[in-house]
């Protein structure tokens, strides 16, 4: 059904983004520094290992983060057995204590084991808050799967309450199919600003669903976006005749160091993913409306998970910084592509860079630093896939601008 | 008349002053005492008569009345005795007419003096016979008459009628005299000396005529002449040049172009054009003429015609105004006010005002207590409601869209609005399921004196209109519009941007059709049928997928039409009664899909019936009442696939796929009295009663208002209402809505005046307070159903609250003496209240200030000007105090600041609009230049964040923006 009303707010709707799109199609758009462009202290990424954390497991967590030379931060994990919410930058509507007095009730006498109170039971189940200050940080499966749905199950009835304070932060819904709860880290900077980033994780509640798993990112490949380019780098990239040897040109990044590139010249870059790492997954059977028959299967058939492959570089240029790959639609290859480049600004032959300061004085011409004296030739790139069911995996490699073509 | 002598004032004096005579000499010797006859003997004796006496000094003897009533007349004999010194001693009456004429003869005589007689030359006493004759005067005579047509009868004007005495000796020269007749053709002579007249008629157009009379002393001679009219060789008809409007009341001068004669003796002639813009001239000798067409507020206009021996000349002749505002063609009648808040717009100060791209409905956005819209679209925020609780009407009807995406026009031509009522608040019962304002647009019927045409081109769109006259009880009109922003994309985007720059190909495109069918064949009564719809469609079709992993985004179609047709019976017997019956039906259609993975369209069915009932059996009472019944069915479609996690907060989270229908029905009546207790006072009390099927509820909203007039310019008003409107019945679903919403609610108070020192200067001021309640709102909350104990998404409430109060003020002159232009002031705020904080703060259209003016002039050589300018506060925004990072998302979340805690820089644009029209006899060729924010003002509509929030720069609305148009008319 829908009114007249409700058909202006779809119209409205459809109206406000052809505005947008007629904006950005006429280049008013702004002049910031792009996504991909990572130019300051960011948090890139975050992963949980594994995905779905199982009794008796440990997730490793992890953070991708670019520090700026000269940069220190400090780290601090938390987690929270609730979604939170940015609006209040992830934190925890409630603290370990409150969770516990709130969960006292909800545990039936027979279950709390011989020699221990409830107070003690709970004391044991519910993990710190706080998960340490390392790069890194691990997160133990908290109790029981039995636990984790007496938590979802209490949770639910308490949010259902009018006055519960939690109704606004904390939000639960199907709990069988595991409960979502969530961890934090806040990088802190010497000058005390703080970056607050925040990844959930699911905790196995008796699914028999496959468990998902993050992908698998293992390689970075480059090529000559135009092979008619060959001619002008063939004396300079010492990569390049074995790149032009194989099938499709394409050239595996080199780990741990950095590989040669001239300026000038477009690159395509592609992620290599482990293509094991693919899984099949089964979407829950959609809500059927008014008229609708509700499906007799919970879930849908198992379908390929998708992926979205995201780039970061220090410097240079990327075009389709982000893609999707989904079945049909397009190939892995194709969405795992991008297009790199360090342009030369012909409008400053003398300052490619145009960073102000000479050719001739800069370190590196290619690249815009702003600081002739600084050294940063060397360029990271990052290529960060997530599969859209909380599943991440990143790879990260240098290159290093070594010449340029006119 | 024509008075011939000036004799009728004291005729009777004048006759009587000279009226003496002295009798044949009959003069006896006083001393003698002798015997009328001894006069003889004394001059045979010793006593001789050696000098008679002489008359010196003479008296008058009055005519008496008794006289002159009897027409009496003659001598009166007298024997005067006159002494030696002159003097009348004795007077005796010999014989006389009697009537008292006898007795002033001897009055008269007894003041004669003489100079004495002499005998022997010695002055002595003498007695002497002495007449007074009394004669009447020659009594004039009178002539009136009367000069018709031979033909028809009809007395014949400004004809000339000269009569000539024919009498012979009497006179010098013959007495004549002229005349004029009049409108009736009659003519009159007064004082005319009686005897026999030739009689001469002439009058242009009609051949000569002679005949003779003859005049009665103290009779008036009446007459009537028939006169041949000779045959009209010199017609023409006038129509103003461009429009073809048949001008009546245009002054026709003919004048003989001979430069031989002596300018007086020009032949000269001078009619009028009558309602068919038609005139025509009699009987025009061979020869040339130049003939002059005069009017206020056209072009003199001059022409040479020659006329030919027995041919008749007819000629088709246009006029030029003295300037064109097309639009002045169609104007409406400042109605009388009932409402509280009610401003009417006509097309005549509505279609160059700048911004609107001449569409008179957008030009609502300009009056007082309409806050603006961000990037010219066509939002309608009323006194700080929001845009969905506004209704739009056309004759009643609600319209399911007004205006067409990308900030284009109306759905509904402007050239066949008549005018629009817009009403801020407190509108009348006839209006409901709205709580904002309301605007009503009334179409005009097709013209049926000829056919009609209209076209416009500008950058955007181009429409058409034609009116055809089927026989003489029928009219028909058809208009289109289709924009083609979709081409001008397809052309543009490749040269203006390298290939590749834009990541999808954007095809927007809009078109609308109206057509009329009037029938005026029973008395009365006026049928009109009235077919009309549009569509507006976008589609995005993405190079690159877009989207995320559960929803993949290739295409972006969104898509809103709709049919409808509506019949009209209005019947007015006369003053006291009037009926109009409206029903209308149509089919809405809404689609947006974005690819294959999320879709959603529905059929809307409607059938709307209306029926207004207006008595008024007193000057002092008017009883309106009606039935306003909206039946609807829906079918509708939705895809929308599952996104985010399993156990994740989105109830949505396996998404949604289903079909179904719902009908949906909103019955209501209403009525309103509106009672004249005294002259000066009218006091409206109303009601209304609605049905809302979607949520099983009837409500019942009174309303109130009242106009004191202080006198004829000065009227103070007000006015409270309760005005309700259902909730969406998309929100009132089982699955995934609430079924036990109330309908949303809104009370309007308003206290105001008008002040109109001129009858086209108005000033216009209303304070108003808007309590609005029960309004639907989002809920993101469980709860448990009281029937059932289970847990249960909320989806929506009625926690919703809100509040507008404020000022505005209007000073309106309305189009005169070639200008327009008003005014708009508003003051005002909105708030809505925070759920979560239960504290007030700032609806997302609040606008502190709202200054707008807005003016037209009629140049010469067909040139009109129009601007508008604006200032406004800027909208409030929630700034964005921060960010964190959504690892899962891979983006960053805002934190937000307080809701609406800043504000957009103040709004401020001046627009201006040139029109020139070429006139040519059969149609009008309209250019125009709109050019919007002429100044390249830079106006915030919003803030533009970097993808971490850390870097923010305005969003900037419009920059200059020239629009070029042409429109042609005929």
């Amino acid at each position: 059904m829908v009114s007249k009303s409700w058909q202006r707010k779809w119209w409205l709707g459809g109206a406000s983004l052809m505005m947008l799109l007629v904006m950005a199609q006429y280049g008013c758009g702004p002049d910031f520094s792009p996504y991909w462009r990572v130019d300051k202290l960011r948090v890139l990424s975050m992963k949980a290992d594994p995905v779905t954390l199982r009794p008796g497991e440990s997730a490793d967590l992890d953070v991708l983060v670019y520090v700026p030379e000269g940069e220190e931060v400090t780290y601090q994990w938390d987690w929270c057995p609730f979604q939170t919410s940015a609006d209040t930058q992830y934190e925890c509507p409630v603290s370990r204590e409150d969770l516990i007095a709130l969960l006292r009730d909800g545990i039936p006498p027979e279950d709390v084991p011989e020699g221990f109170d409830v107070d003690m039971l709970l004391e044991l189940l519910v993990p710190e808050f706080d998960l340490g200050t390392e790069a890194t940080a691990k997160f133990p499966y908290p109790g029981s799967p039995e636990f984790i749905l007496g938590i979802c199950n209490s949770l639910q009835l308490s949010l259902a309450g009018e006055d519960n304070e939690l109704n606004d932060d904390a939000r639960v819904s199907d709990c069988e199919q595991g409960y979502e709860a969530t961890f934090r880290v806040t990088l802190t900077t010497s000058s005390g600003e703080e970056f607050v980033s925040a990844k959930r994780i699911l905790l196995w509640t008796g699914s028999e669903l496959e468990d998902n798993e993050n992908p698998d990112v293992n390689g970075i490949e480059i090529r000559l976006q135009n092979p008619d380019d060959l001619d002008k780098v063939v004396n300079k990239l010492d990569w390049i005749m074995a790149s032009e040897a194989t099938e499709e040109r394409w050239y595996l990044l080199r780990e741990g160091e950095s590989t040669p590139l001239v300026a000038g010249v477009p690159y395509e870059i592609r992620s290599r993913v482990n293509p094991d790492s693919l899984q099949m997954f089964q979407r829950p059977a959609p809500v059927a409306t008014n008229n609708a028959t509700q499906s007799e299967d919970e879930f849908l058939p198992p379908e390929p998970e998708a992926l979205v492959f995201r780039w970061f570089v220090t410097g240079g240029d990327l075009d389709d910084s982000r893609r999707i790959w989904a079945p049909g639609i397009n190939t892995i290859e194709e969405a795992g592509t991008s297009v790199f480049n360090v342009p030369l600004s012909q409008d400053a032959p003398n300052d490619w860079d145009q960073d102000g300061v000479n050719n001739s004085d800069d370190a590196c011409p290619y690249i815009a630093n702003g600081d002739g004296s600084e050294d940063a030739c060397t360029l990271s790139i990052w290529s960060v896939v997530r599969d859209g069911r909380l599943g991440v995996d990143w790879i990260e490699r240098r290159v290093e601008i070594v010449d340029h073509v006119e | 008349m024509y008075k011939m002598m000036d004799v009728r004032s004291g005729w009777s004096s004048a006759l009587l002053a000279l009226a003496i005579t002295l009798s044949v000499p009959s003069i006896a010797l006083a001393q003698g005492g002798g015997s009328e006859d001894s006069s003889g003997d004394a001059q045979k004796g010793s006593a001789r008569l050696t000098k008679p006496p002489k008359l010196v000094q003479a008296a008058q003897a009055d005519y008496t009345q008794e006289a002159i009533d009897a027409r009496a007349e003659g001598p009166v004999k007298l024997k005067l005795t006159i002494s030696a010194t002159g003097e009348v001693v004795k007077v005796e009456i010999l014989d006389g007419p009697g009537y008292g004429l006898n007795e002033s003869a001897a009055r008269a005589a007894e003041k004669f003096v003489f100079e004495p007689a002499e005998i022997n030359n010695v002055p002595s006493a003498v007695v002497l016979d002495f007449m007074i004759n009394f004669e009447l005067p020659i009594l004039p005579s009178a002539f009136t008459g009367k000069i018709v047509d031979s033909s028809s009868g009809d007395g014949l004007v400004d004809a000339s009628v000269t009569i000539i005495y024919q009498g012979e000796g009497e006179f010098e020269e013959p007495p004549s005299a002229t005349a004029l007749t009049e409108a009736d053709g009659s003519f009159s002579f007064t004082d005319v000396p009686p005897g026999n007249y030739k009689v001469i008629l002439k009058l242009d157009a009609y051949r000569d005529y002679e005949t003779d009379i003859e005049l009665v002393p103290g009779e008036t001679s009446e007459a009537t002449y028939k006169v041949d009219a000779q045959p009209v060789n010199y017609t023409g008809q006038i129509r103003e040049a461009g429009t073809r409007k048949l001008l009546p009341g245009i002054a026709v001068e003919v004048t003989e172009i001979a430069p031989e004669k002596p300018e007086e003796e020009r032949l000269f002639r001078q009619g009028f054009s009558d309602a068919e813009g038609k005139f025509g001239f009699r009987g025009l000798p061979p020869g040339k003429y130049r003939v002059l067409l005069d009017a206020q507020g056209y072009k003199s206009a001059a022409f040479v015609e020659e006329i030919k021996a027995n041919e008749r000349l007819a000629g088709k002749y246009y006029v030029e105004a003295e300037f064109y505002d097309e639009y002045t063609v169609v104007t409406t009648a400042r109605r009388e006010r009932r409402s509280v808040d009610r401003q009417t717009l006509t097309l005549q100060e509505s279609r160059r005002i700048p911004g609107t791209g001449g569409d008179v409905v957008r030009v609502v956005q300009n009056l007082p207590g309409v806050a603006r819209a961000p990037f010219g679209a066509g939002l309608l925020v009323v006194r700080g409601s929001n845009p969905q609780d506004s209704a739009v009407f056309l004759e009643g009807d609600e319209l399911p869209i007004v205006y067409h995406f990308l900030a284009g026009p109306a759905v509904v031509n402007s050239e066949m609005i008549q005018s629009i009522d817009f009403y801020p608040g407190n509108f009348s019962s006839k209006y409901g399921r709205a709580i904002g304002g309301v605007i009503n647009l009334d179409t005009r019927s097709p013209r049926s004196d000829q056919v009609h045409g209209f076209a416009e081109i500008d950058i955007q769109d181009a429409s058409a209109l034609v009116e055809v006259p089927l026989g003489k009880n029928w009219s028909f009109a058809l208009a289109g519009r289709r924009s083609y922003v979709d081409k001008v994309l397809e052309f543009v985007i490749p040269r203006a941007l390298p290939d590749g720059a834009l990541p999808a190909t954007i095809a927007p495109y809009y078109y609308d059709y109206q057509s009329w069918l009037t029938f005026r064949g029973f008395e009365n009564h006026l049928l009109e049928l009235f077919v009309y719809g549009s569509q507006d469609r976008l589609e995005v079709i993405l190079d690159e997928p877009q989207g995320d992993t559960d929803i993949q985004i290739t295409t972006i179609n969104q898509e809103t039409r709709f049919h409808r047709g509506q019949f009209r019976w209005e019947w007015r017997p006369d003053e006291t009664i009037s009926n109009t019956f409206m029903v209308s039906g149509g089919l809405i259609q809404t689609g947006f899909d974005v690819g294959d993975a999320f879709g959603f369209a529905t059929d809307l069915w409607t059938i709307n019936v209306r029926d207004n009932l207006e008595l008024k059996p007193s000057d002092k009472i008017s009883v309106r009442m009606g039935t306003d019944t909206q039946f609807t069915y829906s079918i509708y479609e939705l895809t929308i696939p599952g996104f985010g996690d399993a156990g994740s907060d989105n109830p949505f989270s396996a998404g949604l796929d289903g079909n179904g229908g719902l009908s949906v029905n909103y019955p209501a009546y209403w009525s309103e009295v509106a009672i004249r207790p005294i002259e000066k006072l009218e006091l409206t009390p109303g009601l209304r009663i609605d049905y809302y099927s979607n949520i099983t509820r009837a409500t019942f909203s009174p309303r109130f208002s009242t106009r004191y007039s202080i006198n004829d310019k000065v009227a103070v008003k007000g006015g409270i209402g309760l005005f309700d409107q259902p909730p969406n019945p998309g929100n009132t679903f089982e699955n995934f809505g609430n079924p036990d919403l109330l309908s949303e609610k809104a009370i309007h108070y308003a206290i105001g005046g008008e002040w109109r020192p001129l009858s086209h200067l108005e000033f216009n001021t209303t304070l108003f307070y808007r309590d609005m309640y029960d309004l639907v709102n989002g809920s993101d909350d469980f709860v448990v159903d009281p029937e059932t104990g289970e847990q249960e998404f909320e989806f929506f409430n009625n926690d919703g609250q809100g509040r507008a109060y404020g000022a505005e003020f209007l000073l309106r002159h309305y189009p005169n003496k070639r200008f327009f232009g008003w005014i708009a002031y508003t003051l005002s705020r909105s708030e809505r209240l925070d759920l979560e904080t239960d504290e007030w703060e700032l609806f997302g259209f609040d606008q502190t200030h709202i200054l707008t003016m807005v003016a037209g002039y009629n140049l010469p050589f067909n040139f009109d000007i129009s601007a508008r300018f604006r200032l406004i506060s800027g909208n409030p925004y929630t700034p964005i105090v921060g960010s964190v990072f959504n690892a899962d998302q891979d983006s960053y979340s805002p934190v937000n600041g307080d809701p609406n805690s800043a504000r957009n820089a103040p709004f401020n644009q001046f627009d201006i609009r040139v029109d020139k029209n070429f006139v040519f006899n059969r149609w009008l060729l309209g250019v125009y230049l709109d050019v919007q924010n002429i100044y390249n003002a830079s106006n915030a509509e919003g803030v533009l964040y970097n993808y971490d929030y850390t870097e923010s720069q305005p969003l900037n609305g419009l920059p200059i923006f020239p629009n070029l148009g042409v429109t042609a008319k005929f």
